[in-house]
């Protein structure tokens, strides 16, 4: 179940567990957005409307850094019926080291209501030396919502002193739902040194694995070879594209960061005017 | 004296199988009741049993045809990753989960098992290939076998509630037929790894001995596989096979296939 209103465990550790809910709703022939709840260190830092039109944008995370060992991050957002919002992140997510066993954890729910448009665009979490994270993306549909989402996990500080696939844990799941059911569910679970260290090969020596779901009840038949048109342009980038009914996805593996981010905009550049009925344009985030 | 008989599976590998046969080669090491449940596994496992399995490469079409894999050393490789990151930590897990639900006759749970599997297929020949497989088992099993149980889940898979996936309706079958979780795993992942390397064979130089050896050097890896699969939960199913995504998701578009998926 994905849930739309959170409020803090009174378990939780002031400043080790952040919390924001918000809604995303119609008001004025536009989309607002509102916090119906936070907890530090979220802060509440409004929002802008980067198109000039009714959908807003929104950058989620704290500019405070990353996660420490024990840290939880708890981010819900609903867009309701008939509302258009962007949610992208101010950097990267950065997950350090936990040496007494604790996990990290990250988690992001939303609910898109009927005719709503989510589009999510988060930078790349990146899993440092050391570190153990569990990190979990939700995302509810209703039948007529359309949706652009997308995931990036990165090897590690890959031009840190080749700090590649040094972390002890991973826990990563990007799920999507449809009324409820699960339509698609990427997860993986890597928990010892052999498996962290597989992931070399499993990636084919990339350093960046990128997920993006596009989901809308009008995709037309031509929308993954777009897909592969628009984001197979960038060199050195893997990508595999597949649709089933009227969900999208598409796998990507790339060596840099500025590949991997590249073939993502290609994939938004293909489907955005399908999905939002604009194009993709680079998003400003100062 | 106890013999043995040494198969050389590898230059580095030597697997000892002890003569079990000493007190006396007539007699079995199985009661009745296990040499039925032996036979069941030996014949549905079977690739004559119609299922159609043996015409799925699982995305592995694509790295034949690129050269990623081209010889059988590199198709080992790949094979026991296949094994250790896909199949056994997803399709393994269901298949666990489905025999111990189909032993407690837990419907409900084989329908949020099956859908939990599809999801985790993010490829569409990947995913249709499971559904396909696992209807034909399905239809197999109930047209050959007159054995009560799982009647709402054939049901679901037949209206099309849910989808019937590969791993599901094997583990849901061998337990309606009392076998263990772990031999359920142990058939299930022995006759996929057969079944690629029976693919691979066709596609790439790989000669018979040289195929049967791969399987028989991935005879720890299925034990330890059906270990960890019975011992895990439905959350612990995941995929962390991303370039074999892309494999299985690029060959939808290839221009010679030989394989369905």
């Amino acid at each position: 179940m994905i849930h739309t209103n959170i409020y803090p465990d009174p378990q939780w550790v002031v400043g080790k567990q952040a919390l924001m809910n918000v809604r995303a709703h119609l008001s004025g022939g536009k989309t607002i957005i509102q916090p119906s709840a936070w907890r530090i260190p979220f802060q509440w830092q409004g929002y802008h409307y980067q198109d000039h039109d009714d959908q807003p944008f929104m950058l989620m995370l704290n500019s405070g850094g990353g996660f420490v060992e024990g840290d939880g991050s708890y981010f819900f957002g609903n867009v309701e019926d008939g509302a258009r919002a962007l949610f992208t992140t101010t950097a990267s997510s950065k997950f350090y080291k936990c040496l007494n066993g604790l996990e990290s954890t990250e988690v992001v729910e939303f609910n898109v209501g009927e005719n709503a448009l989510l589009e999510f665009l988060p930078d790349e979490a990146i899993p440092f030396e050391a570190s153990r994270s569990k990190r979990s993306i939700r995302i509810n549909l209703q039948l007529s919502s359309r949706m652009f989402a997308t995931d990036i996990v990165s090897a590690g500080r890959v031009h840190y002193g080749r700090e590649i696939f040094k972390f002890h844990a991973l826990r990563s799941s990007f799920e999507i739902l449809l009324e409820g059911k699960s339509l698609a569910l990427d997860k993986v679970i890597v928990k010892t040194p052999q498996e962290v260290q597989d992931l070399d090969r499993l990636w084919n020596g990339a350093r960046h694995s990128a997920l993006v779901f596009a989901y809308a009840p009008d995709l037309t038949k031509e929308a993954e070879d777009l897909v592969r048109m628009m984001a197979g342009k960038t060199e050195g980038v893997e990508i595999g594209v597949s649709r089933i009914g009227d969900l999208l996805t598409a796998r990507i593996l790339a060596y840099e960061t500025w590949q991997v981010h590249e073939a993502i905009f290609g994939c938004w550049s293909a489907l955005r005017p399908a999905i939002a009925g604009k194009p993709a344009r680079p998003i400003c985030k100062c | 004296m106890t013999m043995a008989t040494r198969i050389r599976t590898s230059t580095t590998t030597t697997i000892i199988i002890p003569d079990m046969s000493a007190p006396s080669s007539k007699l079995s090491n199985l009661n009745t009741d296990d040499q039925q449940k032996t036979l069941f596994l030996l014949q549905i496992a079977n690739s004559s049993f119609p299922t159609g399995a043996f015409n799925h490469s699982y995305g592995f079409e694509t790295w034949f045809s690129d050269g990623t894999i081209s010889d059988g050393a590199s198709f080992e490789v790949a094979c026991r990753d296949w094994l250790i990151y896909c199949l056994g930590r997803s399709e393994g897990i269901a298949a666990a989960r489905a025999c111990e639900m189909a032993r407690l006759a837990d419907e409900d749970g084989l329908l949020t098992l099956d859908a939990r599997i599809g999801a985790l297929k993010l490829s569409r020949e990947a995913r249709e290939a499971s559904a396909m497989t696992g209807q034909a088992l399905l239809t197999a099993y109930l047209d050959v076998f007159e054995k009560p149980g799982m009647e709402g889940y054939a049901r679901a898979v037949n209206s099309g509630e849910v989808a019937g996936h590969h791993s599901v309706v094997f583990g849901a079958i061998c337990g309606s037929f009392d076998i263990s979780a772990t031999d359920t795993v142990l058939t299930f992942a022995q006759a996929a790894v057969s079944s690629l390397a029976g693919v691979a064979s066709r596609l790439i130089p790989l000669g018979q001995v040289e195929t049967q050896r791969i399987i028989t050097n991935a005879w720890p890896l299925l034990q330890e596989t059906a270990q960890r699969a019975v011992e895990a939960d439905i959350d612990d199913m995941n995929v962390a096979t991303p370039h074999l995504d892309v494999a299985s998701m690029k060959h939808e578009k290839l221009k010679t296939r030989l394989c369905i998926s």
